[in-house]
């Protein structure tokens, strides 16, 4: 178990990877109960965009990606406010993420390589940088739930009544999903585009089975999602297999556990 | 007089061209317990909103206690219970605690915590409601009595002025609904909070309530139900659900 973390990329994933989880299943637990699961996906392939724009025009692809996703998720919210449904205003911005990338994958050759590793994610290329922006971003996004944590809470169950009460419900609507853009951005790199929005979801999901307030929701997802990385990690290490796919797949047998646990419980107690 | 904690002035409403509100003119002074009834899409709910800044009227003015809604700030000062208040998510992980808790943060302001006084407050709210031994249990286990006694402890929680309420007793029986209107009653005289209800159900309401006015997109002060529903089936105004203002 200590072998693996002799190795600095080791060390590197593990700090990022827990970090990633700490600020997923805090951001998650505000999004799923917001009825929005599907923001994750959707801001994952705008930032897919994003890299495709940062390779094409050689900027640092993280950094275009957290403008283009944050800006990105701020039109959503913009769309949701009109007659646009929610699913309908992300599948929009969804879409042309993925186009942006489609279409400078095929003006330029070069970078499919570099794509393909922030579709997957790949733990062997989080350098240093990397960490930085991850302890850096995750460290504000964890600061400004605790900063709003009360807010929050209150706009995600009952947005009209918050509104009554004076607080900044717009505003702080467009931070949830700009944070929610931040966490997508920095996710990448450990399980990639298209598993970005599991790490959001599920341990949350997880979480909801058996919580019985929303203290104990993001505890017990944090609790799940920290588990998932270290296990994932470890595994993928082992067994030489990649790593997104295995912490999302842990994360999915904790979920399944945790029901077959919770629906046991309520048979013996029937 | 008394002192004026709502004045509506002329306020008119449109949606989609229709007309919804016409010429609403209302004072509610405090110490009033006054409700207001009207069959469905009288406009009822909508008013509310008006008064609470959610909608925007067509024209008009709204003045909540003596200043214009527009640059009012005090919204500590007024508790409100929605319509459709207890039809959330029923799996929402949130205790009885935590709903009535939200109540206390438009008086803490941005980024400041709940302090001692505040728990105390909270757990007053919930005693006063009689909802002090579910305050661990999930909100959504409740009975639809018990969730809308949270509510108005939530709202009871910010230690307001002015309560107003949407159609609270939808969906609760006829004996609930008097234990209820028995408590809305102490809270007029004893704690002096002044009322504004809505409802569509002129069973019980009528006689219980300190004045009454009636709604048909205009506003009748000091109604007689019978004339201005004439025409209108009485009884089916208690059975249909109503779904104006979702």
């Amino acid at each position: 178990m200590l072998e693996i973390l002799q190795y600095g990329f080791m060390q590197r994933a593990f700090i990022a990877g827990i970090m990633i989880a700490i600020i997923c299943s805090a951001i998650g637990t505000f999004i799923v109960l917001k009825r929005l699961s599907m923001i994750g996906d959707g801001l994952a392939h705008i930032a897919l965009g994003g890299i495709a724009l940062g390779l094409f025009f050689n900027v640092y692809p993280v950094i275009s990606a957290l403008v283009f996703s944050a800006i990105s998720a701020l039109g959503i919210n913009r769309l949701r406010k009109t007659n646009v449904h929610g699913d309908v205003a992300i599948a929009i911005f969804f879409s042309a993420g993925l186009a942006v990338a489609v279409v400078l994958l095929s003006l330029a050759n070069g970078f499919n390589v570099g794509l393909f590793s922030y579709l997957f994610g790949s733990i062997l290329t989080v350098n240093e940088t990397d960490l930085q922006i991850v302890l850096g971003l995750g460290i504000l996004t964890v600061g400004a739930i605790i900063l709003f944590y009360k807010e929050f809470v209150y706009l995600t169950f009952d947005e009209e009544s918050a509104m009554v009460s004076g607080i900044p419900v717009d505003k702080l609507n467009d931070a949830l999903v700009v944070l929610t853009a931040i966490t997508v951005v920095i996710s990448i790199k450990i399980v990639g585009v298209l598993l970005v929005s599991s790490l959001l979801v599920v341990p949350t999901a997880t979480s909801l089975q058996i919580s019985k307030n929303f203290k104990e929701t993001i505890l017990f997802s944090t609790v799940f999602a920290i588990l998932s990385v270290i296990t994932g990690l470890i595994s993928s290490y082992y067994f030489n297999i990649a790593t997104g796919g295995a912490i999302v797949l842990v994360s999915i047998v904790f979920f399944i556990a945790i029901t077959l646990y919770k629906n046991f419980k309520l048979k013996l107690s029937a | 007089m008394g002192e004026k904690i709502i004045e509506i002035t002329n306020i008119n409403f449109d949606s989609d061209g229709i007309s919804i509100l016409e010429d609403i003119n209302l004072v509610i002074e405090r110490g009033d317990f006054l409700g207001i009834i009207g069959p469905n899409g009288s406009g009822k709910t909508t008013l509310l909103k008006i008064m609470l800044r959610l909608i925007k009227p067509k024209s008009g003015t709204v003045k909540l206690f003596g200043e214009n809604i527009h640059h009012f700030k005090d919204w500590h000062r007024i508790g409100y219970v929605a319509q459709h208040a207890i039809n959330f998510d029923v799996n929402f992980p949130l205790s009885a605690f935590e709903v009535v808790s939200m109540g206390r943060f438009s008086k803490k302001g941005l980024l400041r915590k709940l302090d001692k006084k505040d728990l105390q407050i909270i757990e007053d709210a919930l005693e006063i409601v009689g909802m002090k031994e579910y305050k661990n249990k999930r909100i959504g286990a409740l009975s639809g009595g018990e969730k809308q006694r949270v509510f108005i402890a939530r709202a009871l929680a910010s230690e307001p002025e002015l309560l107003i309420l949407d159609e609270p007793t939808a969906g609760v029986d006829v004996r609930v609904q008097k234990e209820f209107y028995d408590f809305l009653e102490k809270l007029n005289k004893e704690r002096r909070i002044t009322l504004v209800l809505v409802t569509h159900d002129i069973g019980t309401v009528t006689s219980r309530v300190g004045k009454l006015a009636c709604m048909n997109k205009r506003l009748f002060p000091e109604c007689h139900p019978e004339e201005i529903f004439a025409g209108v089936p009485i009884e089916g105004m208690k059975v249909v659900h109503h779904l104006h203002g979702e």
